[in-house]
């Protein structure tokens, strides 16, 4: 940063000190000027942006320990430096100790010494903004860790307690239908946990991976997709529709991206179906053109509750008890399309079907 | 064990409530039990069912979707005094979250909090600690 971008002010019962600090600064910094604490006080509020105050100890009603000291409750970002005609060494380490001070610089000043101790402040004043905003960032990831710390083990346990419980009946159980019941039971359970581990790993790779962008061949993530669902197509009896027009073949986005957004998608349309539905239908279709690719995802499945229907991209909610989902599925589609210029949007009838749209950039 | 309790389930697993329902019919003989995969299910009914002879030992899931086992738990210990007192309400979750344990103690008709997977020893553990 250039030395004339630092935002200076400074504090002076005295005008002609403020006139004559201006006049010999002005071509070094950027320099605002108070001859009293509240007019301080008001140009900080409107320059959120001040990176050093430079404050007179010497002035009439507070001293510049006191104004300083004031000053940083509301405002702890800039660095506060005093300045004083007298060496008393109480009122330097009054300065440290209370107003937090910076630097301490003697009257009277030498220009040398002024621009040495702002520009250091400055620099100071960066690693500050650097730290607060690196806190901000860890506090937030802090939050998030705590919510998904407290999921995992819902999400984790809750099928592990359910397995156990049905090893326990299976043991003192003769019934042999009764044990192949909740042999079946186990075997979904396990599924549900795989599905989660899976969904774990995708949240992780898209809070911390890197994007590998490449021109999307996207007849072969068509095979891959229809690939993982053909057995769902036939167990459940799904009529699972695709159709693909590619009008530009170098289209270009994130391969494993595109595959959580449609797996997510998919894995729902196939999930929340209609039990009693007499023909169950997923469709899948995929345009392609220059800029953008357009993607469609419906299901005359159960459809969600208009009233649910905010809430659906949080992370952990579910909609719905029909079905054992996590909650974490559209909060990964949400995050990958973030991370890969997409734009997703919900129409649902209760009861009728649901339909998922969405548009993404091409990447250059 | 003569019918001294029936019992009542209000969990969104199936599994969770097809293995509950099963350890309580190998623990206690001739017992009615209701399960319900939804906590508004599970108070409608409460509110629409007479009050009956027999107690009636609750088993509460925490987190479910929509209405979850606090918010369940809530609107429970609204209802009148009579009701209230035929009722025995427990959470049972797979939760070990100090947060929910803590929360939980929040409910003053709550008789435990028991940890999944139920067992027969749970059942007739939480029995003995009702006579």
């Amino acid at each position: 940063m250039e030395l004339n971008k630092i935002k200076v002010l400074y504090i002076d019962d005295e005008m002609p000190n403020l006139l004559g600090f201006k006049a010999s600064f002005r071509l070094h910094f950027t320099i605002f000027i108070a001859n009293n604490s509240d007019e301080a006080i008001k140009i900080l509020n409107e320059n959120n942006d001040i990176h050093i105050i430079l404050c007179d100890q010497r002035m009439p009603g507070k001293s510049g320990v006191e104004l300083l000291e004031l000053i940083r409750t509301s405002f702890p970002l800039p660095i506060r430096m005093l300045i004083t005609g007298f060496s008393d060494i109480e009122s330097v380490i009054d300065a440290i100790n209370r107003g937090n001070v910076y630097r301490y610089i003697k009257k009277p000043w030498q220009q040398e010494d002024i621009i040495t101790a702002i520009a250091e402040g400055h620099k100071f004043y960066l690693a500050n903004s650097l730290l607060k905003i690196k806190n901000d960032e860890l506090t937030k990831a802090y939050a998030e860790l705590d919510k998904f710390a407290y999921s995992v083990t819902h999400d984790l346990r809750g099928p592990i307690t359910s397995i156990a419980g049905a090893v326990m009946l299976i043991e003192n159980d003769r019934d042999i239908e009764s044990i192949q019941k909740m042999h079946v039971m186990i075997k979904h359970t396990v599924e549900k946990l795989d599905q989660f581990i899976t969904s774990v790993h995708d949240y992780y790779k898209i809070q911390r991976g890197e994007l590998q962008i490449e021109a999307i061949d996207f007849r072969e993530l068509l095979d891959d997709i229809k690939s993982i669902y053909s057995i769902a197509e036939k167990v459940d009896h799904i009529n699972f529709k695709t159709s693909l027009i590619v009008k530009d073949e170098n289209f270009r986005s994130d391969y494993t991206c595109l595959k959580i957004v449609l797996n997510n998608l998919l894995s729902n349309a196939f999930k929340y179906q209609k039990n009693d539905n007499i023909e169950k239908i997923v469709d899948l279709s995929i345009v392609v053109n220059k800029e953008e690719v357009k993607i469609v995802v419906s299901d005359n499945g159960i459809g969600i509750r208009p009233e649910y229907i905010d809430q659906i991209f949080n992370l952990f909610y579910r909609a719905t008890s029909e079905s054992l989902g996590s909650g974490f599925g559209l909060y990964n589609v949400k995050d990958v399309l973030k991370k890969i210029d997409g734009v997703i949007t919900v129409k649902s009838e209760f009861n009728e079907g649901t339909t998922f749209e969405i548009n993404i950039h091409s990447k250059k | 064990m003569q019918k001294k309790y029936n019992f009542m389930i209000i969990d969104d697993n199936h599994i969770d409530i097809f293995i509950a329902e099963k350890m309580i019919e190998a623990t206690v003989e001739s017992c009615e039990i209701f399960s319900f995969k939804t906590a508004k299910e599970a108070l409608t009914f409460i509110n629409e069912k007479e009050v009956s002879q027999t107690k009636t030992i609750m088993f509460v899931d925490i987190n479910m979707p929509l209405v979850d086992g606090f918010k369940f738990m809530e609107d429970f210990e609204k209802l009148p005094e009579e009701k209230l007192k035929m009722h025995l309400p427990c959470f049972l979750t797979s939760s070990i979250n100090e947060g929910d344990i803590s929360y939980a103690k929040n409910f003053k008709t709550i008789k435990q909090y028991i940890n999944k997977p139920l067992s027969q020893k749970l059942i007739q553990n939480l029995i003995s600690t009702l006579e």
